[in-house]
C-alpha cells in the first residue's frame, strides 16, 4: 500500500515536471517586441460600412451610446453594431483577458486612466493613416494612445480640470478674484482657513497614481516632467519636478490640505458642508455632482470655475482625461470599425453627443458650436490647450503607486521631496519605461 | 488557491475531533472481493471534482510555476511562450525587493498577531457559549457566527466608515475622552485596524471548532473532578484543554493558512497602505499582477504557496492517527 502510493506520488510528481519542462522548452522570446502589435490595415475608404461590429465600452456612456449607433446606421445600412458594456473596474482585465484568449470584440472605447494597461498588452492595431488629422484634435488626448511614436486611439471625448471653489465662502474671506499663482493660491487657502474653513484645499490624496497625476501637473506647470523628450527614460527628480511635490505637499504641511481626504467620492459632501472650499485641479463633471446632491442651480450660484494657478515662472497645466476608441489586432471587422470611429470623430457627432451625454469634444472644430459655451465650458476649453497627458508608457500604473507611495511618504512620513523623489527616480530607473525583465 | 487548501484541510482535519476515548477506527480494507469494482466507481464519482480541481487549480498552479521562470510581462500575453527563461531571476529579483520583503513581514506579523488573537476570542466566546449563557445561546451562537458569513467586501465598508476620521469609533472614544485616532492614516493604527477586522473575521470560525470539541469532552470527568474538589480554573487547565488539544492543533493550522493569504482585509480597508503598512504577500501579487510583472508576480505566489505548503506539511504530520 505505502509502496504503491509512493509509487504513484513519483509518477505525478514526474507528470507534472516533465509538462513543466515541455512548456518552458516552448519558450524563448523570438524578438523583442511582440510581431503582431503596431501593424496598421489598409487605409480605410468612403465606402458604407458593413457587417457586424462587437463594440465594447466603459463605464456608463455605454447607456447612451445606442441613439448614435442608430443614427450611424442610416448612412451605413449594412453594418451592425453589437453593443457590449462593461463596467469600469473590470474593463481592463476583461479585455487583458479577451486579447490573451484572442476572443476580443472589434472595437472598444476606453478611458485614458486604463490606456496604458491595455495598449502594454501589444494587443492593438495603431489608427490607419489618413483616418483622421493629429492637428483636428486637443494635444494632450491625442498623445495619450501614442506609444512608441505610434499612435493607437482615436479621441472620442475629453476635458481638462480647473480650480473650483466655493464663491460664497470666498467673497467672506474677502477674495475677489481667483488666484492665478502658486503663491496666491496658498494665500487664498490662508484666507479661507482664517474664515473657518478647516481644510480649504481638495488634493488627490489617495496616494496612487491620481496623486502621481495631480503632482505631474504641478510639475508641467514648473516646467518640469516625468519622461525625457523621447520617452525613454523616467526623470523624476530634477529640480523642476521636487520643487513640485514640495509645493504640493506644502499645501498639506501648512495645513491648508488634509492628508486624509476627502476620498474621490467624498469630495461633493467636503464641499457642500464647507469642510473644503476648492478643488485643485478638479474636474468638470463636479459641476452636475454637486448639482445632483445641492439640487438644480446650486453648482452655478456657489461655484466659481477658474484655471489652474500658473507655477513660479508662469508655466500651466491641467489634467486631460476623457477616452477613445481602439481596435484590437484581432478584430475581425477593422474596416467597418475604423468607419464608426471616423464618423464619431466627426463634428456634428462630437456636438451631439456632447448634447446627449455631456461629453466634451476632444475635436477643437466641434467647440465653435454655440452648445458649447458657457462658464464652465469656457473654463474647460482655455484648459484643454494647456492639458498634460499621462505618461502612456507600459510602466506607468506601477511607477505611479510608486510615487503616490512616495507622496505620502512626504506628507505623513516627514521625508523630504527630494529623498522621496530621488527614491521614486531609483525605482523607477529598475522598473524602466517599457518594463524590463 | 486558498479556498482549496482550505477545504483540504478542513476535510482531513475531520477525523481528529471523533469523540475522546474512542478507539480510532482504522477502515480496514476488506480483501479483494469487489475492491476493483469499488474503486472504479469511487473514481467515477470523483470525476466532477478532478475536472474541476484540473481546470481551475492543478493546471492554473503548473502554468504559474512555468511562468515564474520566466521574464514574462503583460506584453506577451498574445503569445505566452515567446517568452525567455531566465531561471530564478524573478525570485532573486523578488526577494531583494523591499517592497517584497516588507509584504513578507507584514505578512508573518499578520499570522503572529492574528492567529493567537482570533483563538483566544474564539476559544473565550465556545466556553461561555458552551457554559456561562444559558439563554439566548443560539442567537448568540449565530451572532458570533455572523462576521463569518458577511460579505467582506460590505463589512469592510461599514469598517471603513467606523473607523473614519470622524466615524462612529472616534466618536465613542471621544466620549470617554479618548482623543481621535487616525485609524487608517497612521501606518501602526492602519495595521492594528486590519488586525482587528481580521479577528473580528475569523473568531467566529475559530469558535465553531471549539465548540465542537467542547461538546466531545464528556460531562463525567468533569463531574469527577468537581468530586475531588478542583476549581474552575484547575478544571479548564487540566481537563478541558489538554482534551482539546486535537482542535486546538486543527484550529491552529486553519487560521495560520488564512492568515498567510490574508488578502480582503487589507485590499478593502487600506490598499496596502499607509506607506505600505499593510501590504501582505498576497496583495502584493495582486498588485504586481496589476502592473503586468506576470513573472514577478508567479514568483511571489510560488513562495506564498511554499509557506502554506510547509504549514500544511507540519499539519498532516501533526495530524496523522498514532497508531
Amino acid at each position: 500500500m505505502t509502496h504503491l502510493t509512493t509509487r504513484r506520488r513519483a509518477t505525478t510528481l514526474g507528470v507534472a515536471l516533465v509538462a513543466t519542462a515541455l512548456l518552458l522548452t516552448g519558450c524563448g522570446r523570438a524578438n523583442s517586441e511582440p510581431t503582431s502589435s503596431g501593424s496598421s490595415g489598409p487605409a480605410i475608404n468612403a465606402k458604407p460600412a458593413t457587417g457586424t461590429v462587437q463594440l465594447w465600452s466603459e463605464g456608463a456612456d455605454g447607456d447612451k451610446l445606442p441613439t448614435m449607433i442608430a443614427e450611424f446606421k442610416k448612412t451605413n445600412p449594412g453594418v451592425n453594431i453589437q453593443l457590449t458594456k462593461v463596467p469600469q473596474d473590470q474593463f481592463a482585465s476583461k479585455m487583458t483577458a479577451a486579447i490573451t484568449a484572442g476572443t476580443v470584440p472589434d472595437l472598444i472605447f476606453g478611458y485614458t486612466e486604463d490606456q496604458s494597461s491595455l495598449l502594454a498588452t501589444g494587443g492593438f492595431d495603431t489608427v490607419p493613416s489618413g483616418l483622421v488629422s493629429e492637428a483636428d484634435f486637443f494635444p494632450a488626448i491625442w498623445g495619450n494612445s501614442v506609444v512608441g511614436g505610434k499612435q493607437y486611439g482615436v479621441p472620442w471625448y475629453t476635458y481638462a480640470n480647473m480650480l473650483m471653489y466655493r464663491t460664497d465662502l470666498a467673497r467672506k474671506a474677502g477674495i475677489t478674484a481667483p488666484p492665478t499663482t502658486w503663491a496666491e493660491q496658498k494665500t487664498f487657502a490662508h484666507k479661507l482657513k482664517a474664515e473657518g474653513v478647516a481644510n480649504p484645499l481638495v488634493l488627490a490624496v489617495s496616494y496612487d497614481k491620481y496623486s502621481a497625476g495631480q503632482w505631474q501637473v504641478m510639475a508641467a506647470q514648473n516646467g518640469g516632467s516625468l519622461l525625457n523628450a523621447d520617452k525613454t527614460k523616467w526623470t523624476l527628480n530634477t529640480p523642476q519636478n521636487v520643487q513640485a511635490l514640495d509645493y504640493w505637499a506644502s499645501l498639506v504641511k501648512d495645513g491648508l490640505s488634509s492628508a486624509d481626504g476627502p476620498a474621490f467620492l467624498d469630495t461633493v459632501p467636503w464641499m457642500s458642508s464647507g469642510k473644503s472650499a476648492a478643488i485643485v485641479d478638479g474636474g468638470p463633471w463636479f459641476a452636475s455632482w454637486f448639482d445632483d446632491a445641492n439640487g438644480k442651480g446650486w453648482s452655478a450660484s456657489h461655484i466659481t470655475y477658474a484655471q489652474n494657478p500658473t507655477g513660479p515662472n508662469g508655466g500651466k497645466g491641467a489634467t486631460t482625461g476623457g477616452g477613445s476608441w481602439m481596435v484590437p489586432s484581432d478584430s475581425k471587422n477593422k474596416d467597418a470599425a475604423w468607419k464608426f470611429v471616423r464618423w464619431m470623430s466627426e463634428a456634428p457627432q462630437q456636438v451631439q453627443w456632447y448634447k446627449i451625454f455631456g461629453n466634451m469634444p476632444a475635436l477643437k472644430a466641434a467647440w465653435d458650436d454655440p452648445a458649447l459655451k458657457g462658464t464652465v465650458l469656457d473654463q474647460v476649453h482655455a484648459a484643454l490647450d494647456n492639458g498634460v497627458a499621462q505618461p502612456n508608457v507600459p510602466t506607468w500604473d506601477q511607477v505611479g503607486q510608486i510615487i503616490g507611495q512616495q507622496m505620502e511618504k512626504v506628507v505623513r512620513g516627514g521625508v523630504s521631496a527630494q529623498a522621496a523623489l530621488d527614491a521614486a527616480q531609483q525605482q523607477a530607473e529598475a522598473i524602466g519605461v517599457t518594463g524590463k525583465q | 488557491m486558498s479556498t482549496t487548501a482550505t477545504r483540504a484541510l478542513v476535510t482531513s482535519g475531520t477525523p481528529s475531533r471523533r469523540p475522546r476515548g474512542a478507539a480510532p477506527q482504522r477502515p480496514r480494507r476488506r480483501a479483494h472481493e469487489g475492491s476493483r469494482a469499488e474503486t472504479a466507481t469511487a473514481w467515477l464519482f470523483l470525476v466532477p471534482f478532478l475536472v474541476i480541481f484540473a481546470v481551475f487549480t492543478a493546471i492554473p498552479t503548473i502554468i504559474a510555476i512555468g511562468a515564474s521562470f520566466t521574464d514574462m510581462r503583460a506584453r506577451d500575453i498574445r503569445d505566452p511562450l515567446n517568452v525567455n527563461i531566465t531561471g530564478l531571476q524573478s525570485y532573486t529579483q523578488i526577494l531583494a525587493n523591499p517592497d517584497f520583503q516588507r509584504a513578507f513581514l507584514n505578512t508573518v506579523l499578520f499570522v503572529v498577531l492574528c492567529v493567537p488573537l482570533s483563538m483566544l476570542l474564539g476559544f473565550a466566546l465556545a466556553l461561555m457559549l458552551n457554559g456561562a449563557i444559558r439563554r439566548l445561546r443560539t442567537f448568540f451562537r449565530a451572532a458570533v457566527y455572523v462576521p463569518v458569513i458577511t460579505n467582506i467586501v460590505a463589512a469592510a465598508v461599514i469598517w471603513q466608515y467606523a473607523f473614519s476620521i470622524s466615524g462612529p469609533v472616534n466618536s465613542a472614544l471621544a466620549n470617554i475622552g479618548i482623543q481621535a485616532v487616525n485609524w487608517l492614516g497612521q501606518p501602526e493604527w492602519a495595521f492594528t485596524t486590519v488586525v482587528m477586522m481580521g479577528v473580528w473575521r475569523n473568531a467566529g470560525t475559530c469558535m465553531v471548532l471549539f465548540l465542537a470539541g467542547l461538546q466531545a469532552v464528556p460531562e463525567e470527568i468533569y463531574e469527577a473532578a468537581q468530586t475531588d474538589g478542583a476549581s474552575g480554573p484547575r478544571r479548564l487547565w487540566s481537563i478541558t484543554l489538554p482534551l482539546l488539544r486535537p482542535t486546538t492543533l486543527l484550529v491552529t493550522i486553519l487560521m495560520t493558512v488564512s492568515f498567510l493569504n490574508i488578502f480582503e482585509e487589507p485590499f478593502l480597508l487600506t490598499k496596502g497602505g499607509p506607506l505600505s503598512a499593510t501590504t501582505s504577500m498576497a496583495l502584493w501579487v495582486y498588485q504586481q499582477f496589476g502592473f503586468g510583472n506576470i513573472s514577478a508576480s508567479m514568483a511571489g505566489s510560488v513562495i506564498l504557496l511554499i509557506l502554506v505548503g510547509i504549514v500544511s506539511v507540519i499539519q498532516f504530520r501533526l495530524l496523522r492517527p498514532k497508531h
